[in-house]
């Protein structure tokens, strides 16, 4: 069991609140401990977890209700004071149903008196059958301003019934939505489900006046699917072809990348990009936790990608999954990917993952040239000459009919996604910042997510 | 603060209640993922929403503007939605003996189209939501706070009007306690 501080710690570094040498103090004790290794793995997991619960999408324009009950209160927030949330039903309401209540019950008393032996439950339904019916001519009532008291309080609430009534009593007092979800048919027409028009489908106003709420609707509209393949698919031309296509109707994408352990993935795709000249830097937060071997995932973001650089990246994933798979069936890292545009929710992500736009970034100005006009060439010659033979010169030629390797030109940023941590801080990204080149013509501003597929 | 929001309330400040619906506009989505979260069921978040609307008109002239004015909207709709559930936990508990009508978790249809994959992850945001709803209100909402708004400790204890540390310590009390109830569930 570790100690209160210790996993205290740990919490915080999922909660992405710890400063440099705090997490650094975080990432040794998990290096050293198998048991805050293996806590601080699940607390992460699950915080991805957390995170990734879809976003449900708030399906109606709820001012129009809030201007309507704002309007029938006719009043304005200086006067605040005047519009006590207690003032909720007109007094007469409040007065019959209490008078509603007396009746019953003195009926009540009436015909036990009388030798009938009334069964209380059957009572008891009678009594909120009257509370109910009391309810709806206030509900329909079409000149009662709709208020949104009239709409939540019941009147058993209003008449001031407390804890002594009855729990069936009490289940009245609650909105009438939930009346409605307990008696059948008529009420719930009665009380605001919402109507459609025949002819056009559309959704009506509801008895109360209120516009009826359409469907929510829990799908991202954000998300414009364009490309959801596998990624053994890419061992045929007309995929490629198709992600080539895709890449050239736009300038910047997103392109999400299903992997079963991310860690590994991240060191093919660190490879994948060397081998194109593009050096990935990673921050050293997802440096720790791909050493660590978490399961999480990664965001990475390269400003000038052509579709031939990227599907030379792709390719090469696919390469080693199938040399992989070649000495064990299943053994493919990479599932599935799912190329789509970058919305502007992405974009805002990303900002928050560098702490700055990168889609904003400008050429920085060309430094003025150290040469010095009145040297001779010959001597600056002779300086690179001694750099060169000092290992600071420029790399050595390769040697005739081979190809040097490719020196980086450009670098991307790789980031843990999931984590709160912010970035603006670290060098790694500052570095990638500042090292940031004017994007090429034909190519397009990608960020990539490689997602860990949970077991 | 931002200046169309300092218009938009100088204008309702000034009984212009269209300003106000401009206002709701603008943060009604924002706030329904977390009252959603909080109270689990689609038809209760836009009454609470609502609600939170509602209250914040009335309350509007107290906002002094020292805070961003979604922060302090942010604020009132969390007490909104925990006063609710409190409210909605103590008839509940009267109504416990009847079947329950919760809203079914929906589907992310962005998700890869592989239909063991949606299928598992259904399983998995099933099994979250349902450790989540779990917690305590208290912890449920630092939870939802941090890891599905992405709000720093400061945001939090200023919706939630209490000091850093007992924002600090109610995450890690609700982190511990979440696993424990996934562990549970694995188990």
């Amino acid at each position: 069991m570790l100690p209160d501080r210790l996993s205290r710690m740990l919490t915080a570094y999922v909660d992405g609140e710890l400063n440099d040498d705090q997490r650094k103090v975080v990432l040794r004790l998990v290096r050293r401990s198998s048991e805050a290794r293996d806590l601080l793995r699940r607390l992460q997991s699950d915080a991805d977890c957390l995170r990734q619960l879809p976003r449900p999408v708030l399906g109606c324009d709820v001012s129009a209700q809030v201007l309507r009950i704002l309007d029938g209160q006719k009043t304005n927030p200086t006067a605040s004071k005047s519009v006590a949330p207690k003032a909720r039903v007109p007094v007469v309401l409040g007065l019959a149903a209490a008078a509603a209540v007396l009746f019953v019950l003195g009926a009540g008393v009436y015909f036990v008196a009388m030798g009938l032996k009334e069964p209380p439950s059957q009572l008891a339904v009678q009594t909120g059958d009257l509370i109910a019916s009391t309810d709806t001519p206030e509900l329909d009532d079409p000149e009662l301003p709709p208020t949104l008291e009239t709409k939540r309080g019941g009147l058993s609430e209003q008449a001031g019934l407390g804890a002594s009534v009855q729990p069936e009593l009490l289940q009245h007092s609650k909105s009438p939505r939930v009346i409605a979800e307990e008696k059948p048919a008529p009420l719930p027409e009665l009380l605001g489900a919402p109507q459609k028009d025949e002819n056009s489908g559309v959704s009506k106003e509801n008895s109360l006046g209120f516009p009826a709420r359409p469907p929510v609707d829990f799908r991202s509209p954000a998300v414009h699917l364009t490309l959801n393949r596998l990624v053994r698919d890419l061992d045929l031309e007309k995929r490629r072809q198709e992600i080539e296509d895709e890449l050239r109707k736009g300038e910047a994408r997103r392109l999400d990348l299903t992997c079963k352990e991310t860690a590994v993935g991240m060191e093919r795709l660190q490879a994948a990009f060397k081998a194109q000249g593009i050096r990935l830097i990673v921050d050293p937060g997802a440096q720790a936790h791909i050493n660590l071997r978490l399961k999480t995932d990664y965001a990475l973001y390269v400003d000038s990608l052509s579709p031939r650089e990227l599907l030379a990246i792709l390719g090469d994933l696919r390469n080693e999954d199938r040399k992989a798979e070649s000495k064990r069936r299943d053994s493919g890292q990479f599932e599935r990917l799912v190329l789509n545009v970058m919305t502007p929710e992405d974009h805002q992500r990303l900002i928050k993952l560098l702490g700055q736009d990168p889609t904003e970034l400008k050429p920085k100005p060309k430094a003025p040239t150290e040469i010095d006009i009145h040297k001779p060439l010959s001597e600056g010659t002779a300086d690179r000459v001694i750099d060169t033979l000092k290992g600071q010169g420029s790399p050595p030629r390769p040697p005739p009919g081979q190809a040097g390797p490719k020196q980086p030109s450009q670098s991307a940023i790789a980031v843990d996604y999931n984590t709160g941590h912010s970035r603006s801080t670290s060098t790694d990204v500052k570095l990638f910042l500042e090292n940031w080149k004017e994007r090429r013509t034909g190519t397009v501003q990608m960020l990539l997510i490689l997602r860990s597929i949970k077991n | 603060m931002n200046p169309d929001d300092h218009r938009l309330i100088a204008e309702c400040l000034q009984g212009r209640t269209a300003a106000f619906g401009e206002l709701v506009r603008r943060y009604q989505d924002r706030l329904y993922n977390t009252v959603y979260r909080l109270v689990d069921n689609s038809e209760d978040a836009q009454d609470v929403i609502q609600d939170a609307f509602l209250n914040a008109y009335q309350s509007l002239n107290s906002f002094k503007g020292d805070s961003q004015f979604f922060t302090w909207l942010y604020r009132i709709a969390v007490n909104t939605a925990i006063s609710f559930k409190r409210k909605r936990r103590v008839v509940l508990a009267i109504r416990s003996n009847r079947p329950g009508t919760g809203d079914s978790e929906p589907l992310d249809s962005s998700e890869f189209s592989r239909p063991e994959h949606a299928l598992e992850k259904a399983e998995q945001e099933r099994r979250i939501q349902g450790a989540l709803q779990r917690l305590s209100v208290e912890h449920r909402t630092v939870l939802i706070l941090k890891d599905m708004e992405g709000q720093k400790y400061e945001t939090m204890a200023e919706v939630l009007q209490v000091p850093i540390g007992t924002v600090r310590s109610r995450l890690h009390r609700a982190r511990l306690e979440l696993r424990e109830l996934l562990q549970q569930d694995e188990e």
